[in-house]
């Protein structure tokens, strides 16, 4: 979630009021839905929630801030003039197949320059908003220009041909091509995926054919915004008019709090419009809103409420509450919405908890949970210690160490993984704790681990092997009690295995045996034979194939000396590994 | 101090008890025990006031490089004296014959009467002024052991205690360079007090009825137990049940339909995108959804979402990001139950750079109650009471934002160890735009968080890498401290 970072003095100076203390602030922030992540004396920063990039500045929330500490209630004035006469965008037809709306507005300073901790959060803002609604640029992008710096008006949006088209990028130091400014700036090659391959490449110039923008990748260094900027022309491209002019609400919103006036832009071109920057109404009963709540709320209550979360109520006739929906406010589309701002406006810390008894009962997942309890406590009286493996793992654990080859049509694999420690889905659990063995080697002997957990095999028929079973080891344990995707065939199958590792110096394929017994046959009355066998992870002539009632379960051994001896295990390693479908699931 | 005494004890009394004053080595010998058993044995009766060490600095001689020599070819004065035994030698050839030590040699030999020296013209010479030294043996007795000698064969290539040695013998060899190397010994022998002397071991041991030392140090038994996240994951399983819910299991594996649209998540959101959650590499499902949920979830996303909703992308597997799929598939299997408490367990993924505080694979809880008139504030009492029965005491609710339910709070939960709020479980009512998918109006109070947080808590952990390390010190001696 995005993080904005606040300084109390400049919160206090914007809430405008004496009688609110440092206190009440930062008491209030969590109950305005942001989450403080770092509080002292003069800071803090929250994290807001990506519906509300209204509050990406102190300034969006100061005015929330208000609103909950009874300061100001209602939305803030919103009014702006008509600039239509002075400033116009003309988008020509060549931008529709590649970025085709735009938008913008006017915002005046008059006498006093830009702040420095002002524009600092108007670039934060931007920079917020191409992250979130903005998709990264791609759906929407924001510019800002110190208009005094644009020469005539009107603009116009346009294309234009990379590698000839020539301007100044932002902080740059001679004119470039378009194709330079792709490949050999930061923003360049942030971004420019984003137009493609495309032939043109959009760009907004003045009546004189200065290049203002080339949106979504950056301004050109002409019409930079400094401290010694007074007023603001906002450009805002993107691919959808609704997205953008949701913006451009936030982005009106922000700058008039931020005591700015504001005149709107003529904008003309197919597909574009003058942006109306309209209230929409929502309304919400005033039941909707007593049954989510678990309150008795009346109509007048809720309009109450709605100011304290900055909105504008009225009651209707019918006893329900209609309520002003201003553009910066994109996130409410329905009743729940608004029994949301009900809420904030209320007060969450006035909620109190309700607890009725519950008239279901309530039950273990069957026969799984049973099953393992009895597993459990089979493997602890045994003195077995249950390792955890992250079931997401790596070639390097669950083949190369264990001298496996990989099963490439059974493998699991996910998707560019930040790691390569959460590359594969296991398809065995005895990989990871022969792993877990080489880690403790300086802890007292002897060491016995166990694991139950789900191995992934990909698949396309329905039957599926057993624990570890490669394409070399010749055969193919196979078990019933399939258990294919819940609700239809699925190509990935989940599987539960026991595996189990005995770790000291006199440890033989006797004792693992024996542990099998007791577990299989003591506790859960299954009989079971051992086929000389060979499997990769175990050596040769010490290794079994565990046959249950006609079916393969699983395969018993010493791990083989040479991978202990790889992973620096100075004792005889032995153990198994059974599947449980179809022997106890 | 326990009178009690160990075997190991007992041997050592019994053994001083014949003889005083002995070292660990020489009760290695007497009692047949380990080196390492004694110097315990002697450490559990010091500090029972039934033995003192008492410390000895002793010295020890041995031969040095020149001793060696004289070992081997016999003292300077001893070759002189054998030299001369076959006749009288010229100064000159007696000091070439015996070599550099013979200046030592002559001053013992004469200092002791064992030579004499007679100056002598030899006519034959005439250039020779000086005439000639010649050398005799005498004619008084010659020891038939010279003085140091008897302490060169002593010592011979051994280390012996200066006290076992001739002090005036050892002195002739001393004197001289690089004959004799002395050594500091510390030797440590152990004495019994009187008490223990007059002790019948067998008998004060066993004090009434062969008692044994049960102060005594013992090794740690290695026993076996299940994980300490298994045992919160169990206690929470628990919980649920007790409070009326029925647990429900379902795949890791699942299709964006299940994971993200049946959520309502837009399909360009960036939780969606491949850097936040792992695809799985060039699969696809194969199972069909209910054609009336598919074509309602498929018609609310381009109403809400405004842009096109796309059926290949919810056909993408993914490992599946939190527990709400399998809930919400339950409730939408379940269409026929009014009234439902459900919940499960299990394994999510993201794909994140592990670190102290984010894993890529950890545990989730999630909770669902779906009854006619349930509220938000049922939804925070099931909170507070579960969270009172985990031992966790003080709970709020902040409000936050989740894509699929409204209004939407989390509960932060006060860390007695730390002194801060947590944040703990995420929760809300579903979005009546979720549940109408399911063609249902009836609330659904959802609620669902990670596991690993809670048993950090509890086992007063700073690092979550810790569940997932199998130290089997760790797992061996794990123990909650909430």
């Amino acid at each position: 979630m995005p993080v904005v970072e606040l300084s109390y003095s400049r919160l206090l100076h914007l809430i405008d009021d004496s009688k609110i203390t440092k206190k009440d602030v930062s008491e209030r922030l969590p109950y305005l839905g942001l989450d403080i992540e770092y509080d002292d004396d003069t800071v803090v920063r929250v994290e807001y929630s990506p519906n509300r990039p209204d509050y990406s500045t102190d300034i969006g929330i100061a005015l929330g801030l208000q609103g909950l500490l009874g300061v100001r209630s209602g939305p803030p004035q919103f009014g702006f003039m008509d600039g239509t006469a002075t400033y116009s965008i003309n988008a020509t037809e060549s931008v529709t197949g590649v970025r085709p709306i735009i938008t913008g507005i006017v915002a005046k300073r008059h006498k006093e320059n830009l702040d420095d901790v002002t524009l600092r959060q108007l670039v934060t803002m931007q920079e917020d908003l191409h992250a979130g609604l903005g998709r990264n640029r791609r759906k929407v992008a924001i510019g800002l220009h110190d208009l005094d710096k644009i020469g005539r008006f009107p603009l116009t949006y346009t294309t234009t041909s990379p590698s000839s088209h020539k301007f100044v990028p932002l902080n740059g130091q001679e004119a470039m091509t378009v194709s330079e400014i792709l490949t050999g700036t930061k923003a360049g090659r942030a971004y420019a995926s984003l137009l493609g391959d495309a032939s043109r490449v959009p760009v907004i110039l003045d009546a004189d054919k200065n290049t203002i923008s080339l949106p979504p990748i950056i301004n050109s260094d002409m019409t930079m915004v400094t401290t010694d900027t007074k007023n603001i022309l906002v450009d805002i491209t993107g691919t959808s008019r609704h997205a953008t002019e949701n913006v451009l609400g936030i982005v009106a919103m922000t700058l008039k709090a931020a005591g700015f006036s504001l005149e709107s832009i003529r904008i003309t071109g197919s597909g574009n419009s003058t942006p109306k920057l309209a209230y929409r109404t929502q309304t919400v009963t005033t039941e909707e809103i007593s049954e989510r709540l678990g309150l008795d709320i009346t109509a007048a209550d809720a309009v109450s409420f709605l100011g304290k979360a900055r909105l504008e109520a009225v009651k209707t006739p019918d006893g329900a509450v209609k309520c002003k929906i201003p553009p910066y406010r994109s996130d409410i589309t329905s009743s729940t919405d608004l029994v949301e701002e009900v809420v904030l406006g209320y007060g969450a810390w006035r909620l109190k908890p309700r607890l009725s008894p519950p008239q279901t009962f309530g039950s273990f997942a069957s026969p799984e949970s049973q099953v393992m309890a009895s597993i459990d406590k089979a493997m602890i009286g045994m003195g077995y210690l249950e390792a955890l493996n992250p079931s997401l793992s790596s070639a390097r654990i669950l083949y190369e160490a264990v001298n496996r080859r990989p099963d490439m049509d059974s493998m699991v694999m996910v998707v560019d993984s930040k790691s390569s420690e959460h590359t594969i889905m296991r398809d065995m659990l005895l990989p990871g704790l022969v792993e877990n063995l080489s880690r403790n080697v300086h802890e007292q002997y002897p060491q016995r681990l166990y694991e139950t957990g789900t191995v992934f095999l990909k698949q396309a028929g329905a039957r599926h092997s057993g624990p570890g079973s490669s394409p070399d080891s010749n055969i193919h344990p196979d078990s019933r009690g399939d258990k294919v995707g819940r609700g239809g065939a699925c190509t990935v199958s989940e599987l539960t295995n026991l595996a189990c590792v005995t770790a000291h110096a006199k440890s033989d394929y006797a004792e693992t045996k024996s542990v099998l017994q007791s577990l299989l046959d003591t506790d859960f009355g299954i009989k079971f034979q051992t086929i000389p066998d060979t499997h990769h992870i175990f050596e040769d002539g010490r290794c079994a194939r565990i046959v249950a009632q006609d079916y393969s379960i699983g395969y018993a051994g010493m791990i083989d000396s040479a991978i202990t001896a790889l992973y620096r295990i100075r004792v005889p390693v032995c153990g198994f590994e059974i599947s449980l479908n179809g022997s106890l699931l | 101090m326990s009178r009690v005494l160990h075997a190991i004890e007992k041997s050592i009394i019994a053994s001083l008890q014949q003889k005083q004053g002995q070292t660990q080595e020489e009760l290695t010998e007497s009692t047949g025990l380990s080196l390492d058993r004694i110097r315990r044995g002697v450490e559990w009766l010091r500090l029972k006031d039934l033995a003192y060490i008492h410390e000895s600095r002793s010295h020890t001689a041995r031969l040095d490089i020149n001793g060696i020599d004289a070992l081997e070819n016999g003292l300077p004065e001893r070759r002189l004296l054998n030299m001369l035994a076959g006749g009288p030698q010229s100064l000159r050839s007696a000091k070439e014959r015996v070599g550099p030590p013979f200046g030592a040699a002559m001053g013992t030999a004469r200092k002791n009467g064992w030579i004499t020296t007679e100056r002598t013209r030899d006519e034959s010479d005439a250039a020779s002024s000086d005439g000639k030294l010649l050398l005799h043996l005498a004619t008084g007795p010659v020891p038939e052991r010279l003085p140091g000698e008897a302490t060169l064969e002593e010592l011979g290539e051994r280390s012996l205690p200066v006290e076992a040695l001739d002090a005036d013998d050892l002195m002739v060899l001393s004197e001289r360079p690089k004959f004799v190397i002395f050594e500091a010994l510390v030797q440590k022998t152990i004495t019994l007090t009187d008490e223990a002397m007059s002790t019948d071991a067998d008998d004060a041991a066993a004090g009434a009825g062969g008692a044994i030392d049960v102060e005594a140090a013992v090794p740690r038994a290695l026993g076996g137990r299940t994980h300490p996240l298994k045992d919160v994951i169990n206690e929470i399983r628990e919980i649920f049940v007790t409070m009326g819910f029925a647990e429900t299991s379902g795949n890791v594996v699942q299709s964006c339909f299940w994971n993200f649209d049946a959520l309502m998540t837009p399909q360009d959101h960036p939780s969606r995108e491949m850097q936040d959650t792992f695809y799985l590499d060039g699969l696809e499902t194969d199972e069909s959804v209910e054609p009336g949920h598919l074509r309602l979830v498929g018609d609310t996303h381009s109403d809400v979402w405004r842009q096109p909703w796309n059926i290949d992308e919810s056909r993408r597997m993914v490992l599946r990001t939190h527990t709400t799929c399998v809930t919400l598939r339950y409730l939408a299997e379940h269409q026929d139950m009014e009234q439902c408490r459900v919940f499960s367990l299990g394994k999510v993924f993201r794909n994140e750079k592990t670190s102290y505080k984010h894993l890529a694979e950890f545990t989730q809880v999630e909770g669902v109650v779906r009854e006619k008139g349930a509220t938000i504030r049922d939804l925070m009492g099931i909170q507070e009471e579960f969270y009172r029965r985990l031992g966790l005491a003080r709970v709020r609710f902040w409000p936050t934002f989740f894509p699929y339910t409204e209004p939407s709070f989390q509960s932060m939960v006060y860390n007695e160890r730390l002194g801060k709020w947590m944040e703990l479980f995420g929760m809300g009512i579903f979005h009546p735009f979720v549940t109408a998918c399911l063609k249902d109006t009836t609330p659904v109070l959802a609620w669902g968080g990670g596991v690993e947080r809670i048993a950090m808590i509890k086992y007063g952990i700073d690092d979550v890498r810790e569940f997932y390390a199998n130290n089997i010190g760790w797992l061996r001696e794990a123990r909650p401290c909430q």
